[in-house]
């Protein structure tokens, strides 16, 4: 089978390529990494028959322009950032071919914030630890391909092509309108007042400017955390909720860090967090307590 | 000790809230036990100073199960022999020291007694984190205790060893940074899919000048370093 190659001729805002993520080595300090929004870049290999941990390019508002060498199949997932194949409209969640010379583009943002872009076979790209994930730290000596920048080069071994498929849009476009996140109580969660917890589960919060793929943060949001003891640095995971000094929520992504000396107040659900992905800075969202 | 929930597919093991050698013995051991005795369906462990993350596979590990079967393997862990620990040998040149001058004002020590205390104790590594190979180990003696310094770095050299308060580490790679730097290692903290520290490991420090440090670094590269020789 011939080679597909995707020519970056311009990168966009925040694009990286990612897989699932390189799990089972927290415990080195490696941070796990992977889509932010998991379910969308595995539906989107889905749709072109690779298997689920296939490398896909997340694409953050701002998509880049890839002109294609080679025929093959792709599918976009997540985020409706208008797509354009040679300037004609192409649907999100539906198998697509492209010719060789083809060029991907992208345009206004119609609802979410990620999009994933899945290219059938093989990606010739560096594994760091068992992922294609960009690393969080020193990418370009770890996973030198994972940024890929204006003139780069993603290689990709053709396969044969699946029938066309066409799937109808994920039900979380719907909740985009009052994002609702499912938070289950963290290990420090007793030392937060009652008082706070109230006020926190019944008010909305706008996401911060400052958010990125390693933590969001919470305009306005705040709980007292004087009273609080200091803690002895302790496991954090994506999803966990931390309360710094500053009373500042702080909701960890999945570049975060492995480990963190901040109460863990509460821990948001593995299916919400990647809502949370696709939840933009100015959105707004509300949080609703459960037990595991 | 305690088993917690934490979210959907993890349980926190927690003991007492105190930073001591005996304390994290028990971590290391529990780990070791769920690593040899329950691979499937655990998906990551994360120890740190008194505590044990373990994410399972929820298709295959109902959480009251999980959290007896922890129980269980934490009594048998105390009732073994602890498992025995590597100690690593680690050359450190302490004359490529940029916060020599801030430290010595700061101990109220002069260098080479400040050498000579950073060497001579073996630390315990307590956990791994901050970046990807960072060990943080301890516990320094109560003289060399530093704040960390006022103005972070931007970016710390890989390698520089640093400290402050009763902890020292080694950078893996540049990255930003506030403890201060007392000297460099011509080791590399981790290769492509290798991590030199462990949490539980032994690790003392011994002075090289710069020329050995600059012969250790030539070994390296030309691929004749004595790895051995670090667990010596």
């Amino acid at each position: 089978m011939a080679d597909v190659i995707l020519h970056i001729e311009k990168s966009g805002l925040q694009t990286s390529i990612q897989d699932l993520g390189r799990g089972g080595v927290q415990q080195y300090g490696v941070p796990l990494s992977g889509a932010m929004d998991q379910a969308s870049a595995k539906r989107a290999n889905e749709l072109v028959g690779n298997s689920l941990s296939t490398p896909v390019l997340e694409i953050t508002l701002l998509g880049p322009r890839i002109h294609f060498r080679g025929n093959g199949q792709m599918a976009i997932c997540g985020a409706g950032l208008s797509p354009k194949l040679n300037g004609k409209d192409v649907p999100n969640d539906r198998t697509l071919t492209f010719k060789d010379g083809d060029r991907l583009t992208f345009g206004k943002v119609i609802y979410g914030c990620r999009a994933y872009l899945a290219v059938a076979g093989k990606w010739n790209v560096h594994t760091w630890l068992g992922s294609c994930s960009a690393s969080p730290f020193e990418a370009s000596l770890l996973t030198p391909d994972s940024k890929p920048a204006m003139g780069d080069h993603i290689r990709i071994e053709s396969k044969a092509s699946v029938p066309i498929r066409n799937l109808s849009p994920p039900d979380w476009i719907a909740k985009l309108r009052m994002p609702f996140i499912k938070v289950y109580p963290g290990p420090e969660f007793e030392q937060c007042t009652r008082v706070d917890l109230a006020y926190f589960f019944s008010h909305r919060y706008r996401i911060a400017a400052s958010s990125n793929r390693m933590a969001y943060r919470l305009e306005e949001a705040h709980f007292a955390s004087e009273h609080m003891p200091e803690m002895i640095s302790s496991a954090v995971l994506p999803g966990t909720i931390q309360l710094p000094p500053s009373g500042k929520p702080l909701i960890l992504m999945r570049d975060a860090q492995t480990v963190g000396g901040y109460p863990r107040i509460l821990q948001v659900a593995e299916a919400d967090l990647d809502l949370l992905a696709q939840c933009k800075p100015g959105d707004t969202v509300a949080f609703y307590l459960e037990r595991v | 000790m305690k088993i917690k929930p934490f979210g959907e597919a993890a349980l926190l093991v927690e003991w007492e809230a105190t930073i001591a050698p005996e304390i994290h013995q028990q971590v290391v051991d529990l780990q070791a036990q769920i690593t040899s005795q329950l691979a499937n369906g655990i998906t990551f462990i994360i120890p740190a100073y008194c505590s044990l993350l373990v994410g399972f596979d929820p298709a295959i590990w109902e959480r009251q199960l999980l959290t007896a079967q922890l129980r269980h393997l934490a009594e048998v862990a105390s009732d073994r022999i602890a498992k025995p620990t590597r100690k690593l040998h680690i050359p450190v040149c302490y004359e490529q020291a940029p916060d020599r001058e801030e430290v010595m004002a700061l101990t109220g020590l002069d260098w080479s007694t400040f050498v000579e205390m950073h060497s001579r104790k073996t630390y315990r590594v307590y956990m791994l984190g901050f970046l990807p190979g960072f060990a943080y180990m301890g516990s320094l003696a109560p003289a060399l205790n530093c704040p960390r310094k006022r103005e972070p770095r931007a970016a710390v050299p890989a390698q520089s060893v640093a400290i402050t308060g009763l902890q020292t580490g080694i950078y893996p790679m540049a990255a930003p940074g506030g403890w201060q730097l007392v000297g460099r290692c011509p080791i590399p903290i981790f290769s492509a899919d290798d991590f030199l520290f462990q949490a539980g490991d032994a690790v003392q420090f011994y002075p090289v000048n710069e020329q050995e440090f600059k012969d250790i670094e030539q070994k390296i590269e030309g691929q004749t370093f004595n790895w051995e020789a670090i667990y010596g």
